[in-house]
């Protein structure tokens, strides 16, 4: 299972840059305010207002929910402290991993992390680590499937710190394969994940426009909570060439094109913006939280917009 | 085709850089491992096939505009005579350079690829090669290298003066011999002719194009007349064949104007390509013609004609003149100017003249004494052309004719013979015309006015037995046979010398004519006196009568007598006459009219110098009634003057190289003549081949006959002719007779006194008298009749002839590089319109790609900015970090 690089069953920690786990451990807080948000704001929740414990005080800062703030602290030492609390909500997360061929694609572009530059996948599996990470802290259940044509791993979701090994364990071991054809696998997985979810699709989504939205479709049909990490790099989003290429697919197709990038470029970015563009308005239509994660940007940045941005949703 | 620099075709393989840099980036294409091919292969599925029909445009274009550069680096050129068109080879080279752009694009397989690439190459090896072998063989072509003799004829006829935007084309001629000189090597040694109507050689022989005679050509003026083209080559190769050095050229710079060129002459052009073929190696002769104007005005005078060939002072005579338009534009000149020597000028009025409309003007004229008068009619006119508006003609005026009658008749007591009828037709007692006038009054009018124009024609009248030996036959100039029974042979051999001396005979047999004696009658040089035999007498009955026939009268006199409005020779009533037989071998004899029966009425030949005229009628009532029609006056006297027109010297030339003439001796005739006369034919014919014949015939004679006479030449200069003294002929023999005008011919005191009767009548008497000759200029000069292409062929066939269309074709032809024109600009042209083509298609190409102005794909979430996001989040870790 663990095909890691030579550090055996620890090899995971690798994907819990510590780095990013300090952000992200400082982003606790504000972690769990998304959370609830995710759970409390916009489902709802069958759980809403269940016991609540309190955890700490934190300084206020600006942008922070007056409502929270506790005056009896504020009277004690006339400084402005807010409540935060523990909540053990009974959020349960399903996460899907796409691990086909062309998530191997690495672009000179992407954000190194560990001063490699990470494929598409690498990157997924960053996203996909940290918000396991964030939501097994969160006492939330996760569960993990990997997939690529098909069903790969298929993990139910829990809340428990063992689990999380497990699922970063998953997570590390997924090797890209085979041709991506997400259509069917998500309509399968849409069917086998428990109703009422958040699924959380991290993707470069590279498939026929059409299918993925009906399959997307059908995730809400279960009344899932769908959100979707378009993960694409910045090479196929610019498509920065300008010498004589030969193309070969990452995918078992085995094509293979040899051409003057410069010939294409304007025909393959309308096709390409074209295909982000559908994504993007039916994902809206269909009120799935669409992000699009272009490796360029730092996986850790780009997630704590992505949360800063769901915060502000929240308002 | 060939190239000029062929090593620079070497840069063709230039055209393989767009194709290697092509192949070359594609060989080094990176290889990326792709994940998005779902929207490559898409887009390539759509753009694939435009894709590639662009870029083939491209490269070809670049291979094109390479190829083109080289190309016109190389600086092809094509040949006046090419051996492969131009049009076919470059072509060629082109196409084989998109050939290769297309297949780098197109072909698919390696190998369809490596097969068209050898073909292009292929055939750009082949053109290279098809071009230096044409190289090789133009160069052999036009052989040369070697130092040489170059002979230039500038063409000085009269057509050279004309001005073309103030500058007449003798100078431009002029510019080019020096061009021509400039370009010749160090060594190269250089005759130059000036050709009119004789060449004129500036060099006798060649001489260093680096030498004075640059500075002599300045000088030079047209000659004048037509340039004879055969007599200046001949000129020139004669100067040419003094040169030191083998190769040898001879160059003709002219108008193109065709007269002289006697190309229609196939033998003239054989005997130049035998006269080129004498020197070392044989020359190629180059032509630049220059150009003739467009519009052109034009007024011609020539052809000054009298219009009888005798004149006396009797009575005026007509001078006609012919006034020609050869121009373009319509003329009205001012009139036409008569100027008699002598002092009498006359304007006749002439309206104006159509473009190739030809005017004939008259002028009434009688002159008062005898003499040669020179009369120069002058068309006033401001035209292109000055030259030919003036012509010169002499007119000899003869004091008297004399004419002696022989009457056979005498004895018997006919009152009304022949010989009565002839001398009242002869000489009129009393003048006809003034015979009206004088029954108004006036008595002694008649008489008044025979003596200030006294008749031309004196007549003696002498019985037949009377004729002997004593005769002074050399007085007349004309003798009549009036029926004369048979001569005793000492007078019939004097007469036989007359007519061979040049006299004029006229044979009149009747009733008493003994056939026997004049058939078997012969000329000093053995030949029959008699153009016709008489073969028997014939009477006709009565009622049988018939006439003379007035149609198809060929001789010249009798044609005058027949052409007049009044002419009664239709009602001739024939009683007895000679039928005449004709010798069908004498091809001198010919009939001059006939008889209502068919036979013939007037036979006439050519007897040594003279004429005679044998006439089947008598001039004897009893014969016919001939004698006594109104038309009897003119016929005599139009016979007469014909009899006696070859005593007349012949004094109006066109210009030519050689004159040669008789002035018949008076004093001499009666004397016997041992050597045989001259045959008089065509006095001075201008070809070349004559000169030769004449120096080996003077050779023979014996030098005390042959005497030096001045010639004075219109412009006053001095030249020499020579008076050969035979014993009854004085043969003139002149050379260079060339420029137009009156010429002065002084003979010898000793033979002065044989030309009292051509003494110009200008001319105070007592001084010597010179003889005026006029020479007038070619009427075909005045008409610009170009040499045709056909003309050109027709001397091509006869000699290597080459015309250079522009100075560098002359050029090339005489220094012996292939003439031709090169085509290196065309190329660099087409090579700066393949450039524009290919901004031009790369930027449409841009703009169909939207290179730089692609769509931008927006990846960023809910339409948020990336840098706000990470303002945003960078702003909250630092807020957690503070905390």
């Amino acid at each position: 299972m663990a095909q890691g690089n030579g550090n055996g069953k620890l090899a995971y920690l690798r994907l819990l840059n510590q780095d990013a786990l300090n952000r992200v451990s400082r982003l606790e807080l504000l972690a769990r305010g998304v959370v609830e948000g995710f759970v409390t704001g916009r489902h709802e929740s069958p759980y809403k207002g269940a016991s609540v414990e309190f955890a700490e005080h934190r300084q206020y800062v600006p942008g922070d929910d007056i409502r929270d703030l506790d005056w009896r602290v504020y009277g004690k030492t006339d400084r402005y402290y807010v409540k935060q609390y523990k909540e053990e909500t009974n959020l349960r997360a399903t996460i899907l991993l796409d691990g086909s061929g062309s998530m191997d694609f690495a672009g000179e572009h992407a954000s190194p992390v560990n001063g490699e530059i990470p494929s598409k996948l690498e990157y997924a599996r960053y996203l996909a680590a940290t918000l396991t990470y964030l939501l097994v802290n969160q006492q939330d259940a996760v569960g993990l499937v990997t997939h690529d044509t098909e069903i790969r791993d298929f993990i139910p979701a829990r809340s428990n710190a063992r689990h999380m090994r497990v699922l970063l364990q998953h997570i590390e071991a997924l090797e890209s394969t085979g041709d991506t054809s997400l259509a069917a696998v998500y309509h399968d997985i849409a069917e086998r994940v428990p109703r009422r979810g958040l699924v959380i699709i991290i993707s470069d989504l590279f498939d026929e426009v059409e299918p993925l939205m009906e399959a997307l479709h059908h995730f809400r049909y279960r009344k899932h909570e769908v959100v979707v990490l378009h993960v694409m790099a910045d090479e196929e989003l610019t498509f920065p060439f300008d010498s004589w290429s030969d193309f070969r697919d990452l995918e078992e197709s085995g094509i293979q094109e040899e051409l003057d990038p410069l010939t294409i470029r304007a025909e393959y970015l309308s096709r390409v913006s074209a295909f982000v563009n559908r994504v993007e308005m039916g994902c809206g239509e269909m009120e799935i939280d669409y992000v699009p994660m272009n490796t360029k940007i730092p996986f850790e940045i780009a997630i704590s917009g992505f949360l800063a941005s769901r915060r502000g949703q929240q308002k | 085709m060939t190239f000029l620099n062929t090593f620079i075709l070497a840069g063709l393989a230039a055209v393989s850089i767009p194709i290697i840099i092509h192949l070359f980036n594609r060989r080094k294409a990176k290889v990326v491992e792709w994940g998005a091919m779902q929207f490559l292969l898409d887009s390539l599925i759509h753009r694939k096939r435009r894709v590639l029909i662009e870029e083939a445009i491209l490269m070809a274009l670049r291979c094109l505009l390479l190829a083109a550069l080289v190309l016109a680096i190389a600086r092809p050129f094509s040949p006046v005579q090419p051996g492969i068109s131009w049009l076919l080879m470059l072509p060629l080279v082109l196409l084989s350079a998109v050939l290769l752009a297309v297949t780098t694009i197109l072909a698919r397989s390696r190998r369809w690829r490596w097969f068209l690439y050898a073909a292009g190459a292929l055939v750009a090896v082949a053109v290279v090669m098809a071009t230096q072998a044409e190289r090789m063989l133009q160069l052999e072509k036009w052989k040369g290298g070697a130092e040489q003799d170059v002979a230039i004829i500038i063409d000085g006829s009269d057509s050279m003066r004309i001005e073309i935007g103030d500058l007449s084309n003798f100078k431009r001629a002029i510019d080019q011999a020096h061009l021509l000189m400039d370009n010749l090597g160090e060594e190269d040694h250089v005759t130059v002719i000036v050709a009119g109507s004789t060449p004129h050689v500036v060099t006798p022989q060649p001489v260093s194009a680096r030498s004075d005679i640059v500075e002599k050509l300045d000088d030079l003026e047209p000659v004048g007349g037509t340039m004879q083209v055969v007599d200046a080559t001949v000129a020139a190769v004669n100067s040419l064949s003094r040169g030191d050095h083998a190769a040898k050229k001879i160059v003709i710079l002219s108008d193109r104007h065709r007269f002289g060129w006697e190309t229609e002459d196939l033998q003239r052009w054989q005997f130049v390509a035998s006269v080129l073929d004498k020197l070392p190696t044989s020359p190629r002769l180059v032509t630049r013609f220059l150009d003739m104007p467009r519009a052109y005005r034009n007024l011609a005078v020539h052809h000054v004609q009298p219009s009888r060939t005798l004149i006396g002072r009797d009575r005026s005579v007509t001078i006609g003149v012919t006034v020609e338009n050869t121009g373009t534009e319509e003329v009205e000149p001012e009139g036409v100017e008569f100027r008699i020597a002598g002092g009498v000028t006359t304007t006749v009025p002439v309206g104006s003249v159509q473009p190739g409309e030809s005017v004939e003007v008259k002028l009434d004229h009688q002159f008062e004494k005898a003499g040669t008068y020179a009369v120069t009619t002058t068309v006033i006119t401001n035209d292109d052309m000055e030259v030919d508006n003036e012509t010169h003609h002499v007119i000899q005026v003869v004091p008297s004719l004399p004419v002696l009658v022989v009457d056979g008749n005498s004895g018997s007591n006919d009152d009304f013979g022949g010989t009565m009828f002839l001398q009242l037709a002869l000489a009129p007692p009393f003048d006809l015309s003034s015979a009206a006038n004088e029954q108004e009054g006036e008595p002694g009018e008649a008489e008044i006015a025979a003596e200030q124009n006294p008749p031309l024609v004196e007549v003696d009248v002498v019985a037949a037995p009377d004729l002997g030996e004593d005769a002074r036959l050399e007085d007349y100039r004309v003798v009549i046979l009036a029926d004369v029974p048979r001569l005793g042979a000492p007078v019939a051999d004097a007469l036989g010398r007359f007519v061979a001396a040049g006299g004029g005979l006229w044979i009149a047999p009747g009733g008493r004519a003994e056939a026997g004696f004049y058939n078997e009658w012969k000329l000093p040089d053995g030949r029959k006196v008699l153009p016709a035999g008489l073969k028997e007498r014939k009477t006709v009955e009565p009622d049988r009568q018939f006439g003379i026939s007035t149609e198809n009268v060929r001789h010249a006199a009798m044609q005058k007598v027949a052409a007049e409005g009044h002419s009664d020779l239709a009602s001739t009533s024939v009683a007895a006459y000679w039928e005449l037989e004709i010798d069908p071998d004498d091809a001198r004899s010919s009939i001059g009219m006939l008889l209502a029966n068919g036979l013939p009425l007037l036979v006439e030949s050519d007897a040594g110098y003279g004429r005679v005229i044998v006439t089947s009628l008598s001039v004897d009532v009893d014969d016919s009634n001939l004698p006594t029609l109104f038309s009897f006056l003119p016929m005599v006297h139009e016979l007469t003057y014909h009899l006696a027109a070859p005593d007349l010297v012949p004094l109006n030339y066109e210009q030519r190289a050689v004159v040669r003439f008789d002035i018949p001796r008076r004093s001499n005739v009666g004397e016997a003549v041992e050597d045989e006369p001259q045959e008089p034919g065509e006095p001075g014919e201008p070809d070349g081949t004559d000169e030769t014949d004449e120096t080996d015939e003077t050779d023979e004679t014996d030098e005390t006959n042959r005497l030096i006479a001045d010639l004075i030449t219109p412009d006053g200069a001095l030249q020499q002719g020579t008076v050969e003294v035979q014993q009854n002929r004085l043969v003139v023999t002149l050379v260079g007779v060339d420029q137009p005008g009156i010429y002065q011919l002084q003979l010898p005191g000793s033979l002065d006194r044989e030309l009292q009767e051509l003494k110009p009548v200008s001319q105070p008497s007592g001084s010597s008298s010179p003889l005026p000759l006029s020479v007038t200029r070619a009427a075909e000069e005045s008409r610009l009749e170009l040499l045709s292409d056909t003309d050109q062929a027709a001397i091509g066939q006869n000699v290597e002839y080459f015309s250079a269309a522009d100075d560098q074709e002359l050029i090339a032809a005489v220094i012996d590089e292939v003439p031709g024109h090169e085509l290196w600009k065309y190329l660099a042209v087409a090579a700066l319109l393949i450039l524009l083509a290919e901004c031009f298609v790369t930027r449409w190409i841009a703009r169909q790609r939207k290179t730089g102005a692609e769509e931008k794909v927006e990846f960023v979430s809910e339409g948020e900015k990336l840098s706000s996001f990470r303002e945003r989040a960078q702003q909250m870790l630092e807020t957690v970090r503070n905390s």
